[in-house]
């Protein structure tokens, strides 16, 4: 591979959309080519600060206004009739987040691959929105429960209390590992909670996909995937990441 | 009790409220304008929710139901945009990346570094409209090339192109902006480049696509 190849490529190997052949192509190389290097880092960091310089919330006036104009569809009112209220400016936005971009470390193909199975297991999972085992909101009553159904132990994480509502949990299971789903309510959007042993993480990683944001992360001996519907602002405010 | 059909489509779709107003405001760069866009898009969702099938990803389908709006109702002078000719230039930038003289740190600390996400958010909205929406369903909402590409209704080919496109303006941008405030060093050939007049050509659809199609 030459550094045209490279650069040919590189939107789709930041991208994580390369197979694992021409993934590893690709860092060999970025491992002997500082130029290239140079210039993937830049864009990586530049997809980094754009996920956190774009991304906003909606006022919560405009919440409120969808939803009677919603209803007045469901009214069958003539709904063609937009009625545009004079809006006033919302405040600005909210401070960035401090920058997380980190250091650049070399992706091995395996974790890669160990991460995305993480993320796109835990974001199926948060979709199915299957029942739930033990419906609590105690987190001392979800730890009894799964004593000795799980081969870990079952840490809750420390998660604000007013912020987010623990609903219950359920067994599941990410990558043929078990794990323990917490249902979380978070300004009433769902939060999924996986925890597992930490040894199933290949890497900590905050990733966006399919829409959804998903953390991977320890804490105290545990490990945890979380997907969400909340934007990554409010999760890594949650979360503390 | 049964959940009315409103009830459902509130239970769906308000989680997504962020997402959708993050995008529809980088598309209209104007709050009220943004806000108009979501009310008319979630109108349109609504009107076709029957038509949606459930367990599919509805976050995907939605902001497809925006998009289209957007660029049936809210566009702007269609075609007329201009987009400052890059493709010959942008070979250059990551060798100046590599050799910039930024006082010991790299190319990424000493630019990104010093950018404030008002600024950066700028930039993206000098990016044509087919630049930013791809740029932004990848980078901030982490949409798969494939989903991109259903949510635009164009060949993944062509989210890909646009996708490198995009970001090599955005680093030409973000480049040329740190050289005005001295935040990198621009090298010889950078200078020559920046001095020259910026061959402007306007933008349709499909121009990347057959432009690369030549190159081959």
């Amino acid at each position: 591979m030459n550094c045209q190849d490279l650069h040919d490529m590189l939107d789709a190997y930041l991208d994580g959309e390369l197979a694992t052949k021409e993934r590893q192509l690709a860092e060999a190389h970025l491992g002997a080519c500082s130029a290239c290097r140079a210039d993937a880092m830049f864009q990586q960091a530049l997809k980094t600060r754009l996920c956190q310089a774009v991304e906003t919330s909606a006022p919560d006036r405009l919440r409120q206004r969808l939803c009677s104009v919603l209803r007045d569809c469901e009214r069958q009112r003539p709904w063609l009739q937009r009625h545009k209220q004079t809006l006033r400016h919302a405040a600005a936005l909210a401070a960035g987040i401090a920058i997380v971009a980190g250091g650049w470390y070399y992706r091995n193909a395996n974790d890669e691959a160990a991460v995305e199975g993480l993320v796109q297991a835990s974001i199926s999972s948060h979709r199915r929105h299957l029942p739930l085992d033990v419906q609590s909101s105690s987190g001392e009553s979800i730890r009894s429960f799964f004593r000795d159904k799980v081969p870990f132990a079952v840490k809750l994480p420390q998660l604000p209390s007013q912020h987010a509502r623990l609903i219950g949990a359920r067994l599941s299971s990410l990558r043929g590992r078990d794990a323990v789903l917490l249902h979380y309510l978070v300004d009433g959007q769902r939060v999924s909670v996986f925890v597992l042993d930490p040894s199933a993480l290949p890497r900590e990683e905050l990733r966006a996909a399919s829409g959804y944001q998903v953390m991977i992360f320890r804490r105290g001996g545990a490990g945890y995937t979380v997907a969400s519907d909340i934007d990554r602002g409010k999760l890594m405010r949650l979360i503390s990441w | 009790m049964a959940l009315s059909n409103r009830q459902r489509f509130e239970d769906e779709v308000l989680p997504h409220l962020d997402a959708l107003y993050g995008l529809a405001l980088r598309l209209c760069r104007d709050r009220q304008e943004a806000e108009d866009l979501l009310q008319d898009a979630l109108v349109k969702a609504f009107r076709f929710f029957d038509h949606f099938e459930s367990g599919s990803n509805v976050k995907a389908w939605l902001f497809r139901v925006l998009t289209n709006v957007f660029y049936n109702a809210y566009r702007k002078a269609k075609n007329i945009e201009r987009l400052e000719q890059t493709a010959e230039t942008e070979g250059h930038h990551h060798r100046f990346l590599a050799t910039a003289s930024t006082g010991g740190m790299n190319g990424e600390d000493a630019l990104l570094g010093h950018i404030t996400n008002e600024k950066l958010r700028e930039v993206v909205d000098t990016l044509p409209e087919d630049y930013r929406v791809v740029v932004i369903l990848c980078d901030v909402y982490g949409f798969s090339y494939r989903e991109i590409a259903d949510i635009i209704d164009r060949p993944v080919g062509t989210v890909m192109s646009r996708l490198h496109r995009a970001r090599r303006i955005l680093q030409k941008l973000l480049l040329r902006y740190g050289i005005e405030r001295g935040l990198v060093e621009a090298p010889e050939e950078a200078t020559e480049q920046e001095g020259r007049v910026a061959e402007i050509v306007p933008l349709h659809s499909g121009h990347e696509d057959r432009k690369k199609g030549q190159s081959q």
